[in-house]
């Protein structure tokens, strides 16, 4: 799994590549919160466009995102995710708290 | 002419192998032709399943030993992932959705539900002390 981040204001972005796992979510998971507890960041989202495969783990992982954003009063959301993954937000109920928008635009106009 | 093939894979219950378990699945699974959301659906309960294993059933220790067995007869398709960890007390817990033991916070709790989305049947054997096995079975319909 390869991640790189950018910023847009406030809102840190997170983009994510290859397979997200119960392994590759330990590897990444305390340099995401790093990257975000480093800067005066609010929101959270994540560029799912090149994930080619997501177990329940990525549900954690993004469980755990919502609770540390919280804390700063931020939100957590997700763009570019493919239909399989989808499936898999919405069979987790977890889009009830991480917003999922369809690009990068909509969710940037939504958090900010 | 029937199609009738069986593999049987093992390896040690250390996270990095979650990956090697769905490659290895789906390459064997791969002879039926099955189409790329199948594969993709084979692979996501295999990998809830080895990483329960992981999790639960050796807690973490990377020293346990996992079994893969997969067969197929004709378009029904079976996969077994064999365990000799701690075992489940009660299983029918275990499978509700959400439901988790781990003290890692960032565990949905949602693997048997997912195995159940993916797959048409998820049988769940598994003795306290002796380890567990998860057989699932799926009708590819071709």
């Amino acid at each position: 799994m390869n991640v790189e981040y950018f910023t847009q204001d406030k809102t840190l972005i997170v983009c994510i590549g290859g397979e997200i796992d119960h392994h590759t979510c330990k590897l990444v998971k305390d340099d995401i919160e790093r990257a975000y507890s480093k800067g005066s960041y609010k929101h959270m989202l994540f560029d799912f466009e090149y994930v080619e495969f997501m177990d329940s783990s990525g549900i954690g992982l993004l469980m755990g995102r919502v609770k540390s954003a919280a804390l700063l009063g931020g939100q957590v959301g997700l763009y570019n995710a493919s239909p399989k993954v989808e499936r898999l937000l919405s069979m987790s109920g977890i889009t009830k708290i991480v917003h999922v928008y369809k690009n990068k635009l909509q969710a940037l106009k939504a958090l900010t | 002419m029937l199609k009738k093939n069986e593999m049987e894979i093992q390896f040690a219950s250390q996270s990095v192998n979650e990956g090697l378990a769905r490659t290895a699945v789906s390459a064997f699974f791969s002879q039926l032709d099955p189409t790329v959301e199948t594969l993709y659906d084979i692979k996501m309960a295999v990998s809830e399943a080895v990483t329960n294993c992981i999790i639960h059933a050796y807690e973490g220790n990377g020293e346990g030993k996992i079994t893969i067995k997969c067969a197929y007869e004709d378009d029904t398709i079976s996969v077994e992932i064999i365990d000799q960890g701690k075992g489940i007390a009660d299983v029918e817990e275990a499978m509700t959705a959400l439901y988790t033991t781990s003290d890692d916070e960032d565990r949905a709790g949602l693997g048997f539900t997912v195995m159940q989305s993916m797959m048409d049947e998820v049988f769940v054997e598994s003795k306290v002390g002796e380890g567990t096995s998860v057989k699932m079975k799926k009708s590819l319909g071709n």
